[in-house]
């Protein structure tokens, strides 16, 4: 196994959830972080991998980054293998499109910088290589998170009760 | 001890304190029950972050267009190309010589009327049955005519053919003047066909109305250029002149020779041009329009 396959398989499953929620869209998130896997593999040696990985695919939702098909080619492949390895989701409710709507709402709502190191944090990267992928200091991360959770949390209620508020008066 | 602020009590929780930050946040926790308060209303945070969050993942495919592929064409698709190209440049070329003839032929017709006053009277029944009734063959083709089927058109004729027609024209031309001198135009001229015309070459008809109309573009164009000289007299005039339909036909083909070989645009290609100064750096057909290179679309 080489090593942007021994990479792939190790980050791609947390590269791409963090992207998919970081962009709304798996597919555009899949190509982000092929791309990032490609970019990897063009470097020499990086020290901390899972933070190098999350950091460039960041840059390059943010710079919309080139395309390199040849490689995105062979990573394609693996992602179709692991694909298939994987449970399909459960059938998309319109309950559970409408709790995606608004959490949508909600993530989009935070500060770039907040939104990142939380989404960040949810794929188990720790605060070290969060503060290193977004070039903050280690001791702000916590600060950080704990802002970021609080509003998306506060954000997501907010527009739940609005919700609720709306359904109670189209029903009266 | 002071009150834990929000940012320790999640690096704690996330488990990003050392070990002895960690032990001494914790002994604090449970002897403060406001700090114990906030521990888990962080704990809910938490939980409720990563609850939204997994609402994310249900994205659909295809919100954002993906790049697409670098498609390869097929060899398939290129062959095909390239036989609609050459079949759509055919039938360019072969819709424009038509237009161009079509202009021609009016062109021949409007001079025939205006320029060349003997042919005056053809034209009260129209130039093209005018033109269609004086080289109307006497008799069937093929039966007396040395001349070859749809030679006067020459396009789609080979070179060869159009030489072999050509020569004959002027051998046909020759000897008809051999046999009846130039006579003065007459103005009565009718566009009747001759009654009796002295050698009878036969021609196919459409042959004879183009021939007989670039004729007619000749006797106009070569008017002011030193090649009026080198170019016969117009099929009108020769009918006039009375040398009978033999002489006008010849004349038709041989100036329509020469009017194709002259209407090609590059010199190197006129090799049916009289001009015997190929080398002159203005095409002796371009001269009316003043333009150097030749377009012949003014004619």
């Amino acid at each position: 196994m080489t090593d942007v396959e021994r990479l792939f398989r190790t980050y791609n499953a947390a590269l791409v959830r963090y992207l998919t929620r970081r962009l709304g869209d798996r597919d555009w998130a899949e190509e982000v972080a092929q791309e990032t896997f490609v970019r990897a593999l063009r470097q020499t040696s990086i020290q901390n991998e899972r933070a190098w990985l999350f950091a460039v695919a960041t840059n390059l939702v943010r710079d919309e980054a080139r395309k390199d098909m040849r490689r995105r080619k062979h990573l394609a492949l693996l992602a179709e293998q692991e694909r298939d390895e994987m449970v399909e989701p459960e059938e998309t409710t319109i309950e559970r499109a409408q709790e995606a709507a608004m959490a949508r709402k909600a993530v989009d709502a935070l500060a770039e910088r907040d939104r990142l190191a939380l989404l960040m944090r949810e794929e188990g990267l720790d605060y070290n290589e969060i503060a290193e992928a977004l070039e903050l200091s280690p001791g702000s991360v916590g600060t950080t998170l704990s802002r970021a959770r609080r509003r998306l949390v506060e954000s997501y209620e907010a527009l739940q009760k609005s919700r609720e508020e709306r359904e109670k008066n189209a029903a009266s | 001890m002071q009150h834990l602020d929000e940012g320790t009590i999640h690096s704690w929780l996330d488990g990003a304190l050392s070990a002895d930050e960690a032990t001494r946040v914790e002994a604090h926790v449970k002897e403060c029950p406001q700090c114990a308060a906030a521990v888990a209303e962080a704990r809910g945070f938490i939980a409720g972050a990563s609850r939204i969050l997994t609402a994310l993942d249900n994205a659909p495919r295809g919100v954002m267009p993906m790049a697409a592929p670098k498609k390869r064409f097929d060899p398939i698709v290129w062959r095909v190309a390239a036989t609609l190209l050459v079949v759509a440049t055919g039938t360019l070329v072969v819709f424009r010589n038509a237009g161009r003839e079509a202009q021609i032929a009016t062109t021949g017709a409007d001079t025939a009327s205006s320029s060349v006053k003997v042919v005056t009277p053809m034209t009260q029944d129209g130039g093209d049955q005018t033109a269609r009734t004086t080289a109307k063959p006497t008799t069937p083709i093929g039966q007396q005519g040395n001349f070859p089927r749809g030679t006067a058109i020459g396009r789609s004729a080979g070179s060869t053919e159009k030489g072999a027609a050509k020569k004959r024209a002027t051998d046909a031309l020759a000897a008809t003047e051999q046999r009846s001198p130039p006579l003065p135009p007459q103005s009565n001229y009718s566009a009747k066909p001759p009654a009796a015309p002295q050698t009878n070459i036969p021609l196919k008809e459409n042959g004879a109305i183009a021939g007989e109309a670039s004729g007619a573009v000749a006797a106009k164009i070569s008017a002011p250029s030193g090649y009026a000289q080198a170019a016969p007299p117009s099929p009108q005039l020769l009918a006039a002149r009375g040398r009978g339909a033999a002489a006008s036909d010849a004349a038709l083909i041989l100036s329509f020779i020469r009017g194709q070989a002259c209407q090609r645009r590059r010199r190197s290609a006129c090799r049916g041009c009289p001009r015997p100064d190929r080398t002159s750096p203005r095409h002796p057909r371009a001269a009316p329009t003043g333009r150097r290179g030749g377009s012949f679309r003014g004619i």
